[in-house]
Formats: structure tokens, sequence, C-alpha cells
């Protein structure tokens, strides 16, 4: 270790843990976030340009936040954009107008996205199936499943729902909706069942061996992963008015990469929830900073692509520092 | 006397039709710490996983507390007092330390984890064991392997077991963390606390145990108190084996020690292993012998350049050498076979003619690059007959194969690049006696023709049989040379199992 990454070391050992674990999160953040304020000034000038913002954001934060989860346990979701579309839909056809139907559809739509979780958790522990393999079946399944309900975009949201999200008070919902989220995601974590995700994550036999129930835990987090998702439904359902078969391909590979631009690792055991929300932001700052920068949206695609394998290699780079350092 | 707390009634467990243990019995009482002793795969480690649950037993019984325990999960094996601390090491490297000590045993607080009151005892736990260094809240997973094993040990002893089982569990630790950790053992002792203890280093087990039993081949050969044991019956008791015509005859030590070296390591530094000096002759089958896992395998990375030498220098037929990688290391001749015969030594999902061309594909190709089929088929006929592969066809998958030929194509395939120093991770594990001769009389056939051949092997008759000369390894370092008259069982196990003086 040479005296330059000594200091830093230095500076980085004051932070408690969870922070300095996402202190590479925090400084690509911080980068993306004055890029962002740079290429649409008109977020300082003008407060009320928050709400648009929030709801550009908030589906893909929430989006994140349900592939960390299945991350966490040592899995990857492929069918988190067919299950979103399909929570679209369910959303669109089980809400009514009136408050009753409003939280009842709500009820629905929470209830159905923890219920894919859960049929997709029991299939990846009872069938002993790999994660990848799963998931990527049931996003066929899903994906017929959203084209059953609604064959194209429709169902009825109500008006009155959609107003309240957007409705502009002192904080928009959507960032409500996310705090909320996040220390319900703190309260998990310091239960059994939150440690006990990072554990299996870690390290599955020896967690079998400290007497965990693995599959349990497993399919609690594809519950909980379907919970963040069925979120995101409601979010985009708010914004678009309506239900939509396909709205959610978009999200199904941005949730894969926003969770490892914020922290998450593939093997498992490793992220946490702030970071799934910062990764979001970092990616669609990318896509708005490519989109201001006035290039071709070929050329954005491209860079884009360029700019996710040098996050990714960064942090793999950095992984094998530390392990070598270790040896 | 007291009512025996563990006890095991002539249990049994095979693997695949392979009987790892036969009618083994033990007892335990409190206050009783039990040595289980035998060579590498001698069934101690599967005794101690059917006690604490991780397998279930085929025939006899396991009563514990008085209780018949046909099938137990570990979760059950933990609540009946029952707690194991491995060599390979369970802590979880993404939890914190306190996290890591009460996995599954969490303090909780209406629901909510009580992180203050669990990073209290934690701290309580390492202070008992002179690591006052270590935060409670920080990662397990950056804690040195020994920190580890004291952590593991911490969290064994917190959930004040009945019975204790160690598995190697001292050999990341140096000599004053043994003693702390004995020390509380003994303190335990009084409190009724048992022991089994699994451990290479035979002094330790002499120190803390009261009795002993050995292990031989899934035998129980016999359970003594451990003074009535002194170490030379302990080690004929633990070898006593008679070499069977299984191995070809032997050549003359002298003349095959006075042959030209063909590579040599000197002083060289890898890994963990520093400056280390190797030579292997012309012709000469070297063993590398010891207990498993004290660095043999790195000395194969490092002859293959899968591990860079960092200090110190090689030479190849006497000229001064650096091995790039294990390409650079094949075009010099030399072949590795690898231990792990279905990840890193087979295609197994595809056809033996592809397994066995692989490796010397380029020779079979013509000037556009594309195979000659006639060339293929002759290699593929020469390696069929001359290891009689005992397939249907070439185009067999070779999944569907035996152990033993599954290994005849490994080594057909790197044989077919005539290489002149052949690396041979435990060749035989896993295969059937039959085959073994097979491989045995080919390995003898290739070191008469000149071919020198460096062999790992956890089978001691099959280092004694085969090998011109054998050294063993003692954490990373060559702790004894044994080649002639003195390359006996006896010695081999002996030079295993202890460490040599340096002073001698």
């Amino acid at each position: 270790m040479n005296e330059h990454t000594k200091s830093i070391a230095s500076l980085t050992d004051r932070l408690p843990n969870q922070h300095k674990k996402l202190l590479s999160v925090y400084i690509t953040f911080c980068v993306f976030l004055i890029a962002e304020l740079i290429m649409d000034p008109l977020i300082l000038k003008s407060y009320s340009r928050m709400w648009p913002l929030s709801l550009q954001f908030a589906p893909l934060m929430l989006c994140a936040m349900s592939q960390g989860c299945i991350m966490l346990v040592g899995g990857i979701n492929l069918s988190l954009g067919a299950s979103l579309s399909l929570a679209t839909t369910i959303a669109a056809v089980t809400m009514f107008e009136g408050a009753g139907g409003t939280v009842g559809g709500i009820v629905a739509t929470l209830v159905s996205g923890m219920a894919i979780g859960l049929v997709m958790g029991t299939v990846v522990t009872f069938g002993r199936l790999p994660d990848i393999i799963v998931t990527l079946a049931f996003s066929y399944i899903w994906n017929g499943a959203a084209l059953l309900v609604l064959s194209k975009p429709g169902g009825h949201i109500p008006s009155a729902y959609s107003g309240f999200l957007q409705s502009q008070g002192v904080v928009p919902f959507a960032i409500i909706m996310i705090l909320l989220l996040l220390v319900f995601w703190k309260i998990i974590k310091n239960t059994r069942l939150g440690i006990n995700i990072y554990a299996i994550g870690g390290n599955a036999k020896a967690s079998f061996e400290s007497g965990i129930h693995v599959r349990l835990t497993k399919i609690l987090a594809y519950i909980i992963s379907g919970l963040f998702m069925s979120g995101a439904a409601l979010v985009l359902v708010g914004q678009t008015g309506c239900g939509d078969p396909t709205i959610g391909n978009a999200y199904g590979t941005k949730s894969i990469a926003a969770a490892i631009l914020g922290g998450f690792s593939f093997s498992g055991g490793i992220g946490q929830m702030k970071g799934a929300v910062l990764g979001a932001f970092i990616y669609i700052a990318i896509e708005n900073v490519l989109f201001f920068s006035g290039f071709s949206s070929f050329y954005q695609y491209i860079i884009q692509g360029a700019i996710l394998i040098a996050a990714i290699g960064l942090k793999v780079v950095s992984y094998y520092r530390r392990g070598g350092e270790g040896a | 006397m007291k009512d025996a707390f563990l006890q095991v009634k002539q249990v049994s467990k095979s693997f695949f039709g392979n009987k790892v243990l036969s009618n083994v019995s033990a007892e335990l009482r409190p206050g009783e710490f039990l040595a289980l002793i035998g060579e590498n795969g001698a069934g101690k480690s599967t005794l101690i996983n059917l006690i604490t649950g991780i397998y279930s037993y085929d025939e006899g019984e396991i009563w514990i507390n008085g209780k018949l325990c046909k099938t137990i999960t570990p979760a059950e094996a933990q609540r009946l007092g029952i707690y194991t601390v491995r060599q390979e090491l369970s802590i979880n490297p993404v939890l914190t330390v306190a996290q890591n000590v009460f996995l599954g045993h969490e303090i909780l607080n209406h629901g909510l984890v009580n992180k203050k009151e669990m990073e209290r005892i934690t701290r309580e736990l390492l202070d008992a064991v002179h690591l006052k260094h270590i935060d409670p809240r920080q990662d397990a997973g950056t804690l040195t392997m020994a920190e580890k094993q004291m952590l593991e040990f911490c969290k064994a002893v917190y959930q004040n077991p009945k019975l204790l089982v160690l598995d190697e569990a001292t050999s990341a630790l140096d000599d004053d963390q043994v003693e702390i950790i004995f020390n509380k053992l003994r303190e335990l002792q009084k409190q009724g606390l048992m022991v089994i203890f699994i451990s290479h280093r035979l002094h330790e087990l002499y120190e803390i145990c009261n009795i002993m039993t050995v292990l031989k081949d899934g035998q129980q050969i016999v359970t003594e108190p451990i003074q009535s044991l002194d170490e030379d019956r302990l080690i004929s008791l633990m070898t006593g084996r008679t070499i069977q015509d299984l191995f070809p005859a032997k050549r003359e030590s002298k003349k095959v020690q006075s042959a030209p070296e063909i590579i040599k390591i000197e002083d060289g530094t890898f890994g963990k292993c520093k400056h280390i000096h190797l030579a292997v002759k012309k012709g000469e089958i070297l063993g590398i012998g010891g207990l498993q896992g004290q660095g043999q395998q790195t000395f194969m990375e490092c002859l293959f350049g899968i591990r860079k030498l960092e200090q110190g220098a090689m030479f190849l037929d006497g000229e001064r050498i650096v091995l790039r990688g294990p390409s650079d290391a094949m075009a010099r001749g030399i072949a590795y076979l690898p231990a792990e015969r279905k990840t890193e030594g087979l295609f197994v999902s595809h056809p033996i003619a592809f397994n066995l061309t692989f490796a010397c594909i380029s020779r079979l190709c013509d000037f556009l690059g594309t195979i000659r089929r006639k060339a293929e088929k002759e290699e593929i006929d020469r390696a069929f007959t001359s290891f009689s592969i005992k397939a249907h066809s070439p185009n067999q998958i070779i999944s569907e194969l035996s152990g033993g030929n599954q290994q005849k194509v490994v080594l057909a395939k790197w044989l077919a690049r005539n290489p002149k120093l052949l690396l041979l991770n435990e060749p035989t594990r896993g295969i059937d006696v039959g085959t073994k001769k097979e491989i045995y009389e080919l390995m003898a056939g290739l070191a008469g023709k000149g071919v020198s051949i460096v062999m790992i092997s956890s089978d001691t008759m099959e280092l004694i049989g085969m090998c011109d000369r054998v050294i063993t390894v003692y954490e990373n370092e060559i702790n004894y040379e044994l080649l002639g008259n003195d390359l006996t069982e006896e010695a081999l196990v002996k030079a295993s199992v202890f460490r040599r003086d340096r002073n001698e």
C-alpha cells in the first residue's frame, strides 16, 4: 500500500462501516448529480421541476431495490420487467374510482407482486434450480399473463390517484414512498430475517450449518422483492394513467445495471438498499446527460454500455486488489 | 461412573458403494476429550459429520443424551448441545464479527435484533481470547485466517456446548493462540465439557486429550487412554500395511538419482512457499506427500506456470526459464493432470474423441487449420489401444465412463503431446484397484522412457510403491526428503505429521 492510498484509507476509516462500503457509489452519485444539475438547470430555478423528475426516477429506483433483494441472496431476477408489466395491468383492472376502489386496487397490486415473488422463490428453492433459469422462464410466463389481463395498454386508473401522485405538496409522493420503503428495509435488516438474507448470500452452506432455514429465507427475499416491484408498478400506472402489458420491458436489464452501479454484487450478500436507489439515480442521470449532450441515440446506447462495463470493471479490479492484499 | 453423553454403536457409512466407515464405536462422558487420529481419508471427518448431522449413517446407532438419533440435522445437533469448529471456516465474510457470533441465535428485542447487546457480548468474548484489536462491528471478511478460526471458537463456546467438535480447528493458529484456546477448554472441562479433537499436530492431541481413537481405512483400530499410546506405537497402528503386488518393480535408486536434472527451482518463492529448492531428475518419479492442504498444490501450480515464481530461478534442461503461464509450460513440454478430473481435466459432456485430441489438436491440422480426419482417427485409435480405454466407441460421452477410464482419457490426452515432465495431482483418486494398477504400469513405462513425473498423492502406499523419491510438505515447507531404502511407510507417515526440527 503506498502513501497515497494510506491517507485515503485513514480518511475512510473514520466513516461508519456501511457508508465506507458505499463510498465509491457516493462519489459517482455526486458526480452525476452535478452533471444532472448542469444539464438541467431548471431544477435549481423551479422547485416544481422536482415532481416530474421524481416520477422519472422512482420506478427504476424501486426496481433496483427489487433486483437488489434477489441479488443479496445470490440470485438474479430476469423476469423483473415482465412481472412489472403484469403488475401494472393488475393495477389497471383492480382499481376503481373512489377511495375504496383505489385502496383496494393498491392492495391487490401489492399482494399480487408478493405472490409473484412467492411463486418464483418457491420454484427456485424447492426445485433446486438456478435463479437465472427460473426467472428467465418466468419472464415468458409473466409476459403472457400480462397480455391475458390486458392485450393492449388500457384499464382504468382513477384520476384522483394519478392526481395525488402528481399533486404538488411539500415533498413529491414518490420520494416519500421511497423513503418509507428504505425505512421498511432498515427495519427488516435489523430483524433475524435481514441478517439471514445477507448470511445466505455470503455463504449458504455455512448458514445452513448454523441452523438457518435457507429456503424460507430465500423465498421471503423473493416476496420482499415482489413488494418493491409492485411499488414500482403503482408509480408507473399513476404516471401513465393505464396498465401496459409491455411497459416493464425496459426495466428488466436496467434494474440489474442500476443495482450493480449501486454496489450490489452478483456473488450475493453484498449491497445496500440506499445504494440501489443511488445506483438507479446514476443510471438515469447517465441517460439524461447523454440525452442533453445531443449525441445521436445510437451513440447513446454504445456509450451507456461502455460506462456500465467501466463501472463493473472498476469494482472487480478493486475487489481483486483487496483480495490480493489479504492473501 | 457418569452416563455417556454420546454413544456411537457399530456405525457404518458408504458413499456410492464405497465403504468409508465400518463398524465404528465411540463413547464420550462429561469431561472426556477424545482425539481422533488416522491418515488422510481414514474416516475421521466422516465420523464427526455423522455425529453433527451433516450426513446420515447407513448402519448402527448413535445415541445422544440417552436418545437414539437416527437422522438429525445440524440444527438439531446444536439443540442437543453439539457444536463444531471446522477447518474449512464457516465464517460469513459479508456479516460483521458480532453478527457471525450470533448467526442463528440473535438476541432479539421485540423482534428486532439487539445490536448493542450482541456487540457488547462479542467484545467480551474477543477480549477473553486476547483479540482486543478486533472490532465487533467490522466485517468478518477482513479477519486473518487465524482470527477467523479464533472467532469460530468464540462462536461455539458462547453457545455453551456440551460437546465441542474441533476438526483441524487449530490448523491456522500459532502456539500462543492454541494455548489460549486450550486454557479455555480446560476451564470448561471442569464443568463437564466434552471435546472430539482432530488435529494433524500430534503434540496438541497429547497435550489436551485423554482418550484416543485410531482410525484406518474406515476401521477403528484401537481406542485407549492416551497415555498408553506412545508415538511409536501410534505410527505403527496408523500404518502397518504391506505393499501388495499392485505396483511395478522399482528401479535402482542410485541409477535414477544420477540422471541429469530436468527441472530445478532454486531458492524459489511462490505463494506462501518461501525459499524452496526442488529438482527433478530425468526419468524420475518424485512424490509430494504430507498431510492434506499443506501447500502441495502450490508446488504443482508453480511448476506448471499457474503461479509465478516471485523470487528465485527455474531451470529446464539446465536453461534458465520463466514460465509465463500454463500455455507456456505446455509449449515447453510440461503437462499437468489436475486433481479435479471432472471440473479441470475433462469436457464431461463431450465425446471421448473430442477430449482425447483437444490438447494436441494443432498437430492434427493441415496447413489451412482444418482437422485432418485420418490423422485424428489414427491418434484416437493409438490412444484406445495403448491405454486400453474401455468404451463402446470414441463417440461415447465421457461422463458415461467409469472414473478409471475417464482418468485414462485425461492421461492419454496429455501424453499425446509427448511431455518430458508430467505433473500428476492425485492421479488415482476414486479409481478402482484394477485401473489403478494399469495407471501405475503406464507411469512406470513412461519413467523408463525418460519422462519425469511429479505426483501429489494423499495415498501413502501409492507414494511408496511408485516414487523414486518423496518429499513431504508441512506448512508450505519441504519437511523431509525420503529416497531409496528410507522410503518406508513408517518413515513417510512420520515425515508427514511431525515437523522436522530445524536444528537437526
